[in-house]
């Protein structure tokens, strides 16, 4: 068992994980020449592990590239991991095949992030809704139409739009849509990849709102992955921070924002812009550009952009662990002592 | 060589004190179907100074990036200016300029960087020549010397290794670095004036913070006035020291920075900026502003904001209110200026 | 400051009545109807050639008074050298070159939507092996295979005609259907599909098979009127269908000769086969058009 695995049974998270990932690796081979050979390969997600509880929502947050959306197509299957292990409730669901597959993804659903693309533009949204139910057998007929327009009530939508077609609707309603067919199945576990990142502010306060009530309402569990660290303060109950396909940050929410310890943490933080002409907060510019995940730097993933004043050698030949360095609190760095924040990066 | 040197010997009139940019009466009309007309752009009037930074704010479908373009002359057909719009630039009256000056002027002394750079970038030429083509189109340098330049630009822009870089294409470049180049494009000839329509939204935050030092970084060195176009009230708090906020084809309300963030009078800005998340929300529950943006058909009468206002009364559904001075610089259109004892929070209908 | 009131979540919600009054279904359509009642009068006036034609197109009532006369009330179009009314042919001759043209298309949306979604769904080498294969096909001329093959039988009988129109004319099906399928597969939509449990099966004919429609009808139409100058081009070189049941492309073969002196012997067939290609391409174009995939809003 990892040492996160041990510390978050001593944290209290002592109920079986409703989720568990271990060492979840993706790498997306290159092909070049004329044969097509495999010359290479994009580490997309590299040894990613956490935990998610029943009713909790864990935040997934980092840049382009970073690997948090492969990370939640892969735990639901609609790419094939290249190893690692997902126990959902217990069972490694990449040992299932076929069928029983089939079955298991009612309890995991998945709410996109592009509303213009997750809708089939030639089904109307009730037909879109409704497909969950049938082919779970959950419902067919008059009482599948019933259920669909209580979901559209749910979310939000007048029942009556269920003939309607997604062209009709503007982006907020549509990733309402989403989420009613996600509600569907009825899950207990629902990836939510970067939901509210293409609307407007306006929108996007309902449609975050429209999350925790359904989260509270119906004992949900999220993956929450998003980009933007304001909107996930007001969702995620711990936060995990990747970076180059690897995690390096993993804490409470409150840790997280208060203290957070990885430098790449720090800067992601104190880049945020804050709406508010009087403040005097410094900023932390980290230099250059995220490398590419074909060839990631040696050791930590981090090191060539990192300010950490006690940046050395060993950064550029170890692989930092996530351990724990702060009670619940994970950190990827190998300058971060324990139970001691380290000292800020210096602005340059 | 100089940039006044290489700079084309059209004379520029100089008008003593007055702003660099003049909009009054700004209209943008696009056919919607079936006869009707909808304007993307309902009556903007608004100035800016030499060297002022102006946030054009507000949310998809309000009509600001139309504006923008509006003052390059560069909307799209079959949208059009209307007549009684009237934009001037140092008293240059831009709307009846011929296209030979309107073109001197482009690129030159109003110059735009745009939202996607992968787009805004041509695929099939190395990102020196569209930079260098920008300098040989204005001035009378050789193609060395527009080159020199561009490399130059590259490198002040913050582009490491810019003489490599120069010689490569926009698809081998990051999203930040072709952000620099767009960037590079527009503020090469040293424009009085630069429009950037939501020139981070597609942007990794990182990055965004990078890019922004860069732009107040420019901004000092070369005094130019700059015209921001966001979403984003973090990013106009950095930049701007003045916002104007558009809804619904309107400016709504108008006011210098510390004005806005700490007093916003419009029910549509205060709405904004309680639905803004926070990063020290701590799970809070966000408020939001009820219901969506009317399509420009379907606008309501009088005021356009009152279906989704909490504050609206009988007054707002007959009568339009008019923009009105309310403090130094600061204008709200909004019926309560004049009648503040109305101003009781209620349910908004439907 | 929550904007939650008495009504609760609900009233922030977005409950207003969508603007547009709901989308018109592709075949509703202004630009569509005339065509489409052009089609439709087409085909009627096909299958109505027996209660509009006077005579029989194969009776030869008197081969010797009544031959290549020119056209008179009697004889709209005049008659041909063995006394057959021409009128009657040229209506019973919609009939072939309308169904030799329909059946045949419809064998190659068959095959071709066939391949390319076996093409598209499988990937890889088999993706790679088949559009090879398919590159080879498109190369060889349709019309010199269809002389060459036609030249082996004196009489080419009806169903071998169809066949052969059928498997030569799907190789841009194929393409279209395959590379239609492939940008599919990418959709985020799919994935919700696959996401949601929805087994292989339901997902080609629910989710997928409907984009196909659009493609497939202007493909058909467009198609059917390819066929039609074909198969007319064919029976008039004489490799196509022959007596007695007369197309329009063998009614002008048997004026071939005389063609400057009977002149009503090509012409009436020929403009019957101009129109119905005509017509069969502005149906396939206003089809294109009505299925441009929806705007989206900005």
């Amino acid at each position: 068992m990892t040492s996160l695995a041990h510390a978050e049974r001593a944290a209290g998270t002592a109920t079986v994980p409703l989720l568990e990932i271990k060492n979840l690796t993706k790498h997306f081979p290159i092909r070049s020449g004329l044969l097509q050979r495999v010359t290479g390969a994009v580490k997309a997600v590299d040894g990613v592990s956490f935990q998610i509880a029943p009713g909790e929502t864990l935040a997934l947050v980092g840049e382009s590239g970073c690997g948090k959306t492969t990370t939640g197509r892969a735990i639901l299957r609609l790419i094939e991991p290249t190893s690692g292990s997902i126990a959902f409730n217990g069972t490694d669901i990449l040992t299932l095949r076929g069928e029983s597959l089939r079955r298991m993804r009612r309890h995991m659903q998945i709410v996109f992030q592009d509303p213009y693309g997750s809708l089939n533009p030639r089904m109307t949204i009730g037909a879109a809704i409704r497909e969950g139910l049938i082919v779970h057998q959950l419902a067919d007929g008059a009482a599948a139409d019933t259920r669909v327009a209580k979901l559209l009530d749910e979310v939000g939508l007048r029942p009556e739009y269920a003939a309607r077609y997604p062209h009709e609707f503007s982006g907020g309603q549509r990733q309402r849509v989403g989420i009613a067919r996600a509600l569907a199945v009825e899950p207990s576990f629902i990836v939510c990849d970067e939901p509210v990142s293409a609307l407007d502010v306006s929108v996007q306060a309902q449609v975050v709102n429209l999350l925790r009530d359904l989260q509270r309402d119906r004992g949900l569990a999220y993956l929450f992955i998003a980009h933007d660290l304001a909107v996930v303060a007001h969702m995620a109950d711990r936060v995990a921070v990747m970076y180059l396909g690897r995690i390096v940050e993993l804490a409470p929410r409150r840790s997280l924002f208060a203290t957070p310890l990885m430098p790449y943490t720090q800067a992601l933080l104190s880049a945020v812009p804050v709406p508010d002409p009087t403040s005097t907060r410094t900023r932390i510019l980290l230099p250059g550009e995220p490398p590419s995940p074909a060839n990631p730097p040696s050791g930590c993933v981090f090191h060539p952009r990192c300010l950490h004043p006690a940046k050395d050698d060993a950064c550029t030949r170890l692989v930092p662990p996530l351990e724990e360095k702060a009670p619940g609190h994970f950190v990827a760095c190998l300058k971060v002592n324990r139970t001691s924040p380290s000292t800020p990066a210096p602005t340059p | 060589m100089t940039l006044s040197q290489l700079r084309s010997s059209q004379p520029v009139p100089a008008v003593g004190g007055g702003p660099l940019l003049n909009v009054q009466a700004l209209h943008v009309a696009f056919p919607a179907g079936g006869g009707a007309i909808a304007r993307a752009v309902d009556g903007i009037s608004f100035t800016i100074a030499h060297g002022e930074t102006v946030c054009l704010v507000g949310e998809s479908g309000c009509g600001k990036s139309v504006t923008a373009l509006s003052l390059l002359r560069l909307v799209p057909s079959p949208g059009r200016i209307e007549a009684g719009s009237a934009i001037h630039f140092n008293g240059l009256d831009l709307l009846t300029l011929p296209d030979e000056e309107l073109r001197s002027i482009r690129g030159n002394r109003m110059a735009m960087i745009f939202q996607e750079p992968m787009t805004a970038l041509n695929p099939v030429l190395s990102v020196g020549d569209q930079i260098a083509e920008v300098v040989r189109v204005h001035t009378k340098a050789s193609r060395r010397d527009a080159w020199d330049k561009a490399v130059d630009m590259l490198g002040q822009v913050g582009i490491a290794d810019p003489a490599t870089r120069a010689k490569q294409y926009p698809h081998e470049l990051s999203g930040g670095m072709r952000q620099r180049v767009m960037i590079a494009m527009a503020l090469v000839l040293e424009p009085q004036f630069v429009i950037a329509d939501e020139p981070t939204t597609a942007l990794d935050v990182t990055i965004q913070a990078q890019i922004l030092e860069l732009l107040r970084e420019l901004r000092a060195r070369t005094g130019m006035a700059l015209l921001l176009i966001t979403h984003d009230l973090g990013v106009v708090a950095e930049m701007a020291s003045r916002v104007i906020v558009m809804y619904a084809g309107q400016v709504v309300e108008e006011a210098p920075v510390e004005a806005l963030f700490a007093n916003a009078s419009h029910p549509y800005t205060e709405g904004l900026l309680a639905a803004i998340p926070r990063l020290g929300a701590d799970q809070a529950r966000l408020t939001t502003i009820p219901g969506t943006v009317p399509a420009p058909t379907d606008w309501p009468t009088g005021c356009r904001f009152r279906e989704r206002c909490a504050y609206a009364y009988d007054r707002c559904a007959t009568e339009a209110p008019a923009l009105v001075q309310i403090g130094s610089a600061h204008r709200v259109r909004c019926h309560l200026v004049q009648e503040p004892e109305r101003r009781v929070r209620r349910e908004p209908r439907a | 400051m929550a904007a939650l009131g008495p009504t609760g979540r609900n009233a922030e919600l977005a409950r207003a009545p969508l603007s547009a009054a709901p989308s018109k279904r592709p075949h509703t359509h202004r630009a569509l109807r005339t065509p489409l009642a052009l089609t439709l009068l087409l085909v009627l006036v096909a299958l109505a050639a027996p209660i509009l034609a006077p005579a029989s197109p194969i009776a030869q009532p008197d081969i010797v008074a009544q031959r290549s006369l020119p056209p008179s009330f009697a004889h709209l179009f005049g008659t041909d050298s063995y006394s057959r009314d021409v009128y009657a042919r040229v209506l019973y001759g919609a009939r072939v070159s309308l169904s030799v043209a329909s059946l045949s298309v419809a064998i190659a949306l068959l095959l071709g939507t066939c391949y390319g979604a076996i093409a598209a769904f499988a990937g890889g080498t088999v993706d790679r092996v088949l559009m090879r294969t398919l590159d080879v096909l498109l190369a060889l001329p349709r019309l010199l295979l269809l002389l060459a093959l036609s030249s082996f039988r004196d009489e080419v009988p009806f169903t071998y005609l169809v066949i052969l129109l059928g498997f030569t004319g799907w190789y841009g099906v194929a393409r279209n259907v395959r590379s239609e399928i492939q940008s599919q597969l990418t959709r985020d939509y799919l994935h919700a599909a696959r996401a949601t449990g929805v087994p292989r099966i339901r997902m080609l004919t629910r989710h997928i098979l409907p984009h196909l429609i659009p493609v497939l009808a202007v493909y058909a139409s467009l198609g059917v009127a390819q066929t039609i100058a074909l198969e007319a081009g064919l029976s008039y070189l004489g490799f196509g269908v022959r007596a007695p049941n007369p197309s329009w492309g063998t009614i002008m073969h048997d004026g071939f000769s005389v063609v400057r002196d009977q002149w009503w012997l090509t012409v009436f067939p020929g403009l019957a086969t101009l129109l119905a290609v005509l017509v069969c391409n502005w149906l396939g174009d206003a089809l294109r058009d009505a299925f441009a995939p929806e705007q989206v809003p900005a």
